[in-house]
């Protein structure tokens, strides 16, 4: 009698482990499923441009929780999501600067104010703090200046959906850049529509950008340098670029003359809590 | 019949019922809320002049709707931002716990702003336990849904998951989830947690076009419900509900069985959508206050008491037929 009791008690418990063992089985298999998935790109980040205040990529990565309100903020809907394809980092924000480039047209940089966790570091208070990349002209032999050409018409054609803020159109709302034709003898489009220089001109004209001294960037950006007397000019980027990617959504020339380089971007940015 | 009052058991019943309209509020905000983002960047892209007339209709019926409420919608919506993973509402910032665990994980060092942000959301589980698993979180509406369809498909005839696992699997899914965050330094929880995944997909959908990994991610999770076991996700994996589960063991406000009203008809082990043992007095840390037994309750023996711990098992109800047994039993033998 006794003798049964242990048995059926044995018995169940028995049942009992098996049952669990089962389930941990089941669990581990999930989430290892799960994992290989990530697995194949676990290894080769993708360096892609972040937005502004960005961390380094490191800290960036282990701060940011993916909340996606960066991306709900900006008004020139240059913040996407990263999918699968970047392993970890899905859901981590990045720009498509050749698609929609960050053109500071919020002036308070809202994504850095949106951040809940300093993924994009608070520090960074202007644009010309910002330090998401450096600009780098990679075909300069396609560039229209370095021919010696002008640009007339929609810079990047009737089907880009891009935005600008043209603060001569309207100082405070971006438009479709293909709303916004030019007619120019000499393609100067990088230079023209680069956000620093464009406050570097309100400043220098006494009107920095909502009457804040603290807007103007003190280093210049982009500009064209002649390369004989026959007026062709090249881009050249200086030391004030901050990566924002607007030359290289501006360029007409397909592809761009200009593109981002984010590998070196955010040397400068400071850990975690700095 | 010595049956105990249970006095504001008229209104705890029908708590689900706004608790469904409290799931469905978040839910409608979350789909709301990337129409918003587009009809501001588009107004402000847009020079009302330049609208063609079917968009300066709806602009004007935007306008009038909300004239009563705000001079500039377009400004005055950015009240609320983000999702329940992490969002500001009316300047007040809120997070996910498991956000802010995570990111520690991943990060290994702490972040103050961000785990101010999740103190609200702490010290609510602590009360009320894992009350988020039931009366906010979005993925929860679905899953709900998902339930209610695994009834219709089995009153069709077809057979749905009913296996059961361990419980504990999920905390294992916590614990291993950090400790994966902590080795690869990205707060991995928040790829497989669907509350977040949802929040981010809806607004991507909606806003930018497409869905991502994370929507085929949610997809599995509710056929695995669906298939494999009933609200499988939120039982077994979910690392979310263990880290919630865990913050309110010791909550103050838990539902409880009133022995002397109960009849053992067991609906409310039926209809828990947790696999909790209300009947025999089985809630433990994973209840999340749902209500749920309590509106199905044809007795009148489910209350809410302010307590650390649960009650031990009290016995059959006192109306069933288990208790009279033991009861007449009992007279014989004496």
């Amino acid at each position: 009698m006794n003798e049964n009791v242990k048995k059926a008690k044995r018995r169940t418990s028995q049942k009992a482990r098996r049952r669990f063992l089962r389930s941990v089985l089941y669990g581990a298999g999930a989430v290892g499923v799960a994992l290989l998935g990530y697995l194949p790109v676990a290894g080769q980040w993708i360096t892609r441009l972040r937005p502004p205040g960005a961390l380094h990529e490191e800290k960036f990565l282990a701060a940011c929780i993916k909340c996606g309100q960066c991306v709900q903020v900006c008004p020139v809907e240059a913040i996407r999501l990263a999918d699968l394809d970047e392993g970890f980092g899905v859901g981590v924000p990045y720009i498509d600067a050749r698609a929609q480039a960050c053109d500071f047209s919020c002036d308070g940089l809202q994504c850095v104010l949106a951040c809940p966790t300093g993924a994009l570091t608070h520090e960074v208070n202007y644009p010309h703090q910002v330090d998401m990349g450096v600009a780098r002209v990679v075909n300069e032999a396609q560039c229209l200046a370095v021919q010696g050409k002008g640009f007339r018409g929609q810079a990047r054609g009737a089907d880009f959906t891009g935005k600008l803020r043209y603060a001569e159109v309207d100082r405070w709302n971006p438009i479709p850049v293909r709303d916004h034709p030019y007619d120019l003898d000499l393609c100067d489009l990088c230079v023209r529509q680069c956000p620093i220089e464009i406050r570097i001109a309100e400043c220098a004209a006494g009107k920095p950008p909502s009457g804040d001294e603290r807007q103007c960037p003190p280093q210049h950006a982009i500009k064209l340098e002649p390369i004989d007397d026959t007026g062709r000019k090249r881009p050249v980027i200086l030391d004030g670029c901050v990566g924002c990617g607007v030359c290289e959504m501006i360029c007409p020339v397909e592809p761009a003359v200009i593109v981002m380089d984010s590998s070196e971007s955010r040397a400068s940015s400071k850990g975690l809590r700095a | 019949m010595n049956q105990k009052a249970n006095r504001w058991f008229f209104l705890w019943r029908h708590l689900n019922k706004l608790r469904w309209v409290v799931l469905s509020l978040v839910f409608t905000m979350l789909v709301a809320l990337p129409f918003v983002y587009v009809y501001q960047t588009y107004v402000a892209a847009h020079a009302y002049d330049l609208l063609a007339p079917d968009e300066k209709r709806l602009y004007d019926l935007v306008e009038t709707l909300t004239a009563p409420l705000t001079d500039d919608p377009a400004e005055d919506l950015d009240a609320i931002k983000g999702n329940t993973w992490s969002g500001t509402f009316w300047g007040l910032q809120l997070t996910d716990p498991l956000a802010v665990v995570g990111q520690m994980a991943a990060a290994l060092e702490v972040w103050w702003p961000l785990v101010l942000t999740a103190l609200i959301p702490v010290l609510l589980t602590v009360l009320f336990g894992r009350f988020y698993c039931g009366w906010i979180c979005p993925a929860t509406f679905l899953y709900e849904l998902n339930t209610n369809l695994a009834v219709w498909l089995r009153r069709l005839g077809l057979r749905t998951g009913r296996r059961r696992f361990d419980r504990r699997i999920k905390y294992l899914v916590l614990g291993l989830g950090l400790v994966l965050s902590a080795a690869t330094g990205a707060v991995l929880v928040a790829a497989i947690y669907p509350p977040a995944i949802i929040g981010r997909e809806i607004f991507y959908a909606v806003a930018l076009g497409g869905f991502g990994a994370g929507s085929v991610f949610f997809v599995i999770t509710l056929l695995f419900d669906l298939l494999v076991a009933r609200r499988g996700f939120c039982r077994y994996l979910c690392p979310g509900g263990a880290l919630y589960s865990l913050l309110g063991r010791y909550r103050l406000l838990r539902i409880q069985r009133i022995v002397e009203n109960c009849n053992d008809c067991a609906k409310c082990n039926a209809v828990c959508e947790f696999g909790l043992d209300p009947l025999r007095d089985g809630f433990g840390q994973e209840c999340n206050n749902c209500t749920a037994c309590m509106a199905v309750c044809p007795t009148e023996a489910m209350t809410f008491r302010i307590r650390f711990r649960d009650q031990p098992d009290q016995g059959p109800g006192h109306l069933g037929r288990l208790y009279r047994k033991q009861q007449g039993g009992g007279r014989e033998a004496a």
